[in-house]
C-alpha cells in the first residue's frame, strides 16, 4: 500500500513537472518573438539613421547593414556595406582604416541620434581620422550639442576648435596628473 | 538634465583633487600622450557603477587608488563625484542638482553617494535606469567600441545592436527561463525513474 501512495504522489509530482515545463517553454517562446519583433523594429530604425549619418559624415556615398542569416535574426551576424562618393560599393574590410573608423563613428552617431543619451563622452575615438574628416566630425558633434552635451578627448586640432570649453590635463611632476582650464592658445589658470 | 562637475580625488593619475566645470555643447579635454586623460573618462565610468576593473584597465578595483611616485606617498582612498543639473526632472529625484559619489579603500571597502547620503550601487543603478547613462549605455564611448564595430567577425558585431535595439533584459529573461526549464527536465528525469521503479514493485 505504501508503494502505491508513493506511486500516486510521484505521478502528481510528475504532472506538475510536466506543466511547469509547458509553461517556461511558452515564456522563452514568448521572449524569442519579442526579441525579433524588437530587433526587427531597431535594426531597421538604426539602418535608416546610418545611411543618413553616413552621407552627412562623407558628403554622399551611402551605405547599410545586412543581417547575414535572415533566417535566424537573433544570432546571425552582421555585415556593414559602404560605398563612399565616387567608389564602387565594398565590405567595410577593404576600406582604409581612417574610413572604416569614419564609418564607425558613423554607426555610433546613428544609434545616438536613435536612443539620444543627455551626455556623452567620447575618448579619442576620432584619432584614427585625417584632418578632413575631423573637421566633419567636429562640425557634427556641433550640430548635435543642443540635443546633447558632449565631453570628448581628444589630441585632435579639429575637435579642439570646435570645442566651446577646453581643459589640459599635464604630468608636471611626474606620475600626477593636473588639470588646468584653457581658452584657445592662452593659459589661464 | 546635463552634466555640472566633475570632482576626482586619488583616482589613478589625480592625486590631488581636481574640478572639472561642464558647460552645455563640447567640452574637450586636450593634453600630451600618458598625462592622464582618458582617466577622465575612466573616472566617470566608475562612478556611474562600473564593476570590471578591466574595463578601467586594471587588475583588480583597489588599482584605481592613487599608488605613489618617487616623490610622493600612494593614498588610501581614491574618490569621484559626479554633478549633474536635475532641474528638468528627468532624474527621478526631488533635487535639482544630483551628486553621485563614490569612494574606495586600500581595504577594497566601496562607498556610493547620492548627494552626500550613503546608498547602494543598487540605487544608483535605478537612478540612471532608462536615462540611456550608465556603464553600458551609449553615454560613454571609447575606442574599444570603435574596435567592436570593427571587428573582423561580424558575430562579435551583434553585441552593440543587441544593446542598441534594447533587447538586453529579455535576453536575461530568456536565459533564466531556459536554466529553470533545464532543472525541471532533470527532476523530471529522476521522477520517471522513481515511477518505472515503483511500477515494477506494483505490478506483480
Amino acid at each position: 500500500i505504501k508503494t502505491k501512495e508513493r506511486f500516486e504522489f510521484m505521478s502528481a509530482q510528475k504532472n506538475d513537472m510536466e506543466q511547469a515545463e509547458e509553461k517556461l517553454q511558452k515564456v522563452i517562446n514568448e521572449m524569442v518573438s519579442i526579441m525579433k519583433r524588437q530587433f526587427m523594429e531597431q535594426f531597421k530604425l538604426i539602418n535608416e539613421n546610418f545611411n543618413m549619418v553616413f552621407k552627412e559624415l562623407f558628403d554622399g556615398g551611402r551605405a547599410e547593414l545586412i543581417l547575414v542569416d535572415k533566417e535566424n535574426i537573433l544570432e546571425s551576424g552582421i555585415e556593414i556595406e559602404v560605398q563612399p562618393p565616387g567608389k564602387k560599393l565594398q565590405n567595410l574590410m577593404l576600406l582604409s582604416g581612417g574610413e572604416r573608423a569614419f564609418t564607425a563613428i558613423a554607426l555610433l552617431f546613428a544609434i545616438l541620434r536613435l536612443n539620444p543619451t543627455p551626455f556623452c563622452v567620447l575618448d579619442e575615438i576620432e584619432a584614427a581620422l585625417d584632418d578632413a574628416n575631423v573637421y566633419k566630425f567636429a562640425q557634427y558633434l556641433k550640430k548635435y550639442s543642443n540635443v546633447t552635451q558632449f565631453a570628448v578627448i581628444t589630441h585632435r586640432k579639429g575637435t579642439m576648435e570646435a570645442a566651446d570649453t577646453l581643459y589640459g590635463v599635464t604630468m608636471q611632476e611626474h606620475g600626477v596628473s593636473k588639470v588646468v582650464s584653457l581658452k584657445m592658445g592662452e593659459k589661464v589658470g | 538634465m546635463h552634466l555640472k562637475r566633475l570632482e576626482i580625488q586619488g583616482f589613478k593619475s589625480f592625486a590631488d583633487r581636481i574640478q572639472l566645470d561642464f558647460n552645455s555643447g563640447i567640452t574637450a579635454v586636450v593634453g600630451p600622450n600618458g598625462s592622464g586623460k582618458s582617466n577622465i573618462s575612466d573616472a566617470i565610468r566608475w562612478v556611474l557603477g562600473e564593476q570590471s576593473a578591466k574595463t578601467l584597465r586594471g587588475g583588480k578595483m583597489e588599482d584605481v587608488i592613487f599608488a605613489g611616485t618617487e616623490h610622493r606617498k600612494p593614498l588610501g582612498f581614491a574618490e569621484v563625484s559626479l554633478t549633474f543639473d536635475n532641474s528638468d526632472g528627468i532624474l527621478p529625484i526631488d533635487f535639482s542638482e544630483v551628486t553621485v559619489t563614490r569612494r574606495v579603500y586600500r581595504s577594497g571597502e566601496s562607498e556610493y553617494m547620492i548627494n552626500k547620503t550613503q546608498c547602494r550601487l543598487k540605487d544608483i543603478y535605478e537612478l540612471f535606469l532608462d536615462t540611456g547613462i550608465g556603464k553600458d549605455g551609449y553615454s560613454i564611448i571609447g575606442q574599444g567600441r570603435v574596435d567592436e564595430i570593427l571587428s573582423s567577425k561580424s558575430e562579435e558585431r551583434r553585441g552593440i545592436f543587441e544593446e542598441a535595439s534594447g533587447i538586453m533584459k529579455y535576453k536575461v529573461r530568456k536565459q533564466e527561463a531556459e536554466r529553470k526549464l533545464e532543472m525541471t527536465r532533470q527532476n523530471l528525469l529522476r521522477i520517471n525513474d522513481i515511477i518505472t521503479e515503483l511500477e515494477n514493485q506494483l505490478e506483480p
